[in-house]
């Protein structure tokens, strides 16, 4: 089994920097430039863990990027990869989507006890932004998630994919859900409209700006981990899961790539405008979805 | 009662310059007095800009206040002297705001002082402890010499005159060279086969 | 183009640096030399900038960074913040109230970290050789690794100090920052000779506290 968590990092550690890879790609092109390598993201990975020198302020920032590293490792490998296989299947058995909605905060948190050490301003003013953005993100994601634990009467991700493989496609029977869960996806990943918390041009790199080095290799890396984790969820929740890594492969990289595009043709939203949209129309859209699912099942 | 008679109540001289400029000069007691009635009489509520010229051989700083009338087509300036040794003026930041920052550079520049001016701390500079740079008498080319020297000449660098002469003369070898060889060459062919043009031509 | 170069040829202040490949010559003794030179490979991959737009240079960063020449096909990439960068291009004429904080923001760089010059300025004074508050040679006070001449250098050339660079990185050469810490003593009186005692800039907040804005 711990054979098996570690091969599961490793796919997500290279999927994951893979797809990020492919997203500085795309967003070249997109611009019009010439672009960066597929492999751009490992190369400034093993450049910053090679670094010489990474400053530290005391083991509260030594901590906050691993709190968030475990956070991340821990969605991963309770999110059931491949759904007819036996991967991990006495793990993800443990976990259900209670645990993954409350580990997918574990990690702002981690991060905002360790930016607060640094005390850099503009790290403090990142960390605020990005909490007053939660707010916003996690209602219409919750509102899906109860919508499909309704609907399919359990919380157990096994069993809402296998569900699927009976009843049809969530993303069919359930599209409120679906797009709720996406918009607020698309703030889970950082991207415009909601990339408040790290806005380059606003506050430097937000929560991110007193790391430097390790610490920014391991925020990096989780942060692929994390992405990665974040696809095969949407993937098991919505398109039935994958059998096997092609469809798995095949399926993420077309949400990865939606929400990319939906990231570069916006603009930035406020702090205010982001909270108030996302409490309007997405949450609007999702408990649209779950009447229907209460009432029309 | 417009603006030239009231000058000349005051007895002071209002130089026209061309349509819309005017010059008039003041002493330094009368000055605040006549910017106020300049902006409650005459409408210039602007001010542009203060400026500052050394006097280095008379003593003198002569400072020039730029206002501007409402509508934008006059302006007149108002120029005083002030003694470079005590070098002090009235602040005006109490009547236009924009002063504040004005005086200061000046007080940076030249070492003017103003009473009562809240900010009169760095401006551009910072830590300058010299005479202030734009006062005629800091001599400009030593502090930058001595505090910025040059740069070495290059060791490896080669005289430009010489190379240069190097390169002609190389040139000159060379096309005379290329001209000989094609002379030679040409010469060598119409040895070997003299005829074989004329037969080409039938 | 030319290659800074401090502590060993304090007088002839910079020559034109060589290419070639030290890495031949040696030869890969060991696993620990293949190791290395796989991460200097990478790093001279990954280049993260800070891009301090100093003088008039700074109009020249945002064509060597977006569609025109992307500068990221090279793994060059801008960052917002010295801490997560590597290399600090410095475009232009440096007052000394620049200098002040170009010392800081370079000290709170992680090594390795290197420095590039953009212009004429940074190396002679430029234009501004005889001003009493611009600083004539850059190289005096912090360590150039890089130096692209121009008045102002177009973007191919600072394309090119960017693969220079890559290059430098690559064979191991010696940087400036352990130039720094070698020389840290004559650095140090550099700046101390033209800042005076005051070498850290005063917090902007004690600035903002002063009513250093001075518009009421
Ligand atoms: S080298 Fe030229 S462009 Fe660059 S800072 Fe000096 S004067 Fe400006």
């Amino acid at each position: 089994m711990v054979f098996q968590i570690i091969l599961l990092i490793m796919l997500a550690y290279v999927v994951g920097f893979i797809y990020f890879g492919l997203y500085r790609n795309i967003t070249a092109r997109i611009q019009g430039r010439y672009r960066p390598t597929v492999y751009q993201s490992f190369y400034d990975s093993i450049k910053l863990f090679s670094k010489k020198q990474s400053v530290s302020y005391g083991w509260m920032f030594y901590l906050g990027p691993i709190i968030m590293a475990t956070g991340a490792v821990l969605t991963l490998i309770l999110v059931p990869v491949f759904s007819d296989s036996d991967f991990l299947r006495s793990v993800t058995s443990q976990g259900n989507l209670f645990v993954l909605l409350y580990l997918m905060v574990l990690g702002p948190l981690g991060n905002a006890l360790a930016v607060g050490t640094g005390g850099n301003p503009f790290g403090v003013m990142g960390v605020v932004r990005g909490l007053t953005r939660l707010i916003g993100l996690e209602l219409p994601f919750y509102i899906a998630v109860v919508g499909l634990i309704i609907a399919a009467n359990s919380s157990d991700i096994v069993h809402i994919i296998d569900m699927q493989k009976i009843g049809g496609l969530n993303i069919i029977n359930h599209p409120l859900l679906f797009i709720g869960a996406m918009i607020s996806m698309v703030g889970f990943f950082g991207e415009s409209p909601f990339d408040i918390p790290g806005a380059p041009q606003e506050v430097y790199s937000g929560p991110r700006t007193e790391f430097s080095g390790k610490f920014l290799a391991l925020l990096m890396s989780q942060g692929s981990l994390f992405a990665f984790a974040k696809l095969v969820l949407i993937v098991d929740l919505f398109l039935g899961g994958a059998d096997s890594l092609e469809m798995l492969v095949l399926k993420t990289f077309a949400i990865f790539v939606s929400i990319i595009f939906i990231g570069i043709v916006y603009g930035r939203y406020k702090v205010e405008q982001a909270v108030d949209f996302l409490m309007k129309l997405p949450t609007l859209i999702a408990v649209l979805g779950l009447a229907r699912v209460v009432w029309f099942g | 009662m417009d603006l030239a008679s009231k000058l000349e109540k005051l007895s002071l001289e209002l130089v026209q310059k061309n349509d819309y400029l005017y010059k008039v000069s003041v002493k330094i007691d009368q000055l605040e007095s006549l910017l106020l009635s300049f902006i409650n009489e005459f409408n210039y509520i602007t001010l542009d800009s203060i400026n500052c010229r050394d006097d280095l051989e008379d003593g003198l700083f002569t400072i020039t206040y730029c206002l501007q009338t409402e509508a934008r087509d006059h302006i007149v300036m108002v120029q005083t002297s002030i003694e470079r040794e005590t070098a002090s003026l009235p602040t005006m930041h109490t009547i236009w705001p924009q002063a504040e920052i004005m005086e200061r550079e000046m007080h940076e520049m030249f070492g003017v002082d103003f009473p009562g001016h809240p900010t009169l701390i760095d401006f551009a500079l910072e830590y300058w402890d010299n005479i202030p740079p734009l006062r005629r008498d800091f001599d400009t080319l030593e502090y930058v010499n001595s505090m910025n020297p040059f740069r070495g000449q290059r060791t490896d660098a080669l005289d430009t005159k010489e190379e240069m002469k190097k390169k002609r003369e190389a040139k000159k070898a060379a096309k005379l060279k290329a001209e000989q060889e094609a002379a030679a060459k040409a010469a060598q062919e119409e040895q070997n086969n003299p005829k074989q043009e004329v037969s080409g031509d039938e | 183009m030319f290659g800074l170069d401090k502590g060993d040829k304090m007088e002839s202040g910079f020559y034109g640096s060589s290419l070639k490949c030290k890495f031949e010559e040696s030869g890969l003794a060991n696993t620990h030399a293949i190791m290395e030179k796989a991460v200097r490979w990478f790093e001279s991959r990954s280049i993260f900038v800070v891009a301090y737009g100093t003088g008039c240079g700074a109009i020249e960063m945002p064509p060597t960074f977006t569609s025109r020449y992307d500068a990221e096909r090279m793994g060059v990439v801008g960052v917002a913040t010295p801490r997560q960068a590597d290399l600090i291009i410095l475009s232009g004429y440096l007052a000394y109230k620049t200098l002040r904080r170009v010392i800081r923001t370079y000290e709170q760089m992680q090594k390795p970290r290197y420095i590039m010059s953009l212009g004429s300025c940074p190396i002679n004074g430029g234009m501004y050789w005889d001003s009493y508050n611009t600083i004539k040679k850059l190289d005096d006070y912090i360590p150039v690794d890089v130096a692209v001449t121009g008045c102002m250098p177009r973007p191919e050339a600072v394309i090119d100090g960017f693969v220079l660079l890559q290059e430098r990185i690559r064979n191991g050469e010696k940087a400036g920052w352990e130039k720094y810490d070698e020389n840290l003593k004559f650095y140090k009186d550099n700046q101390k000779r033209v800042l005076g005692g005051h070498v850290d800039p005063a917090y902007e907040t004690d600035w903002y506290n002063l009513n250093g804005g001075g518009i009421a």
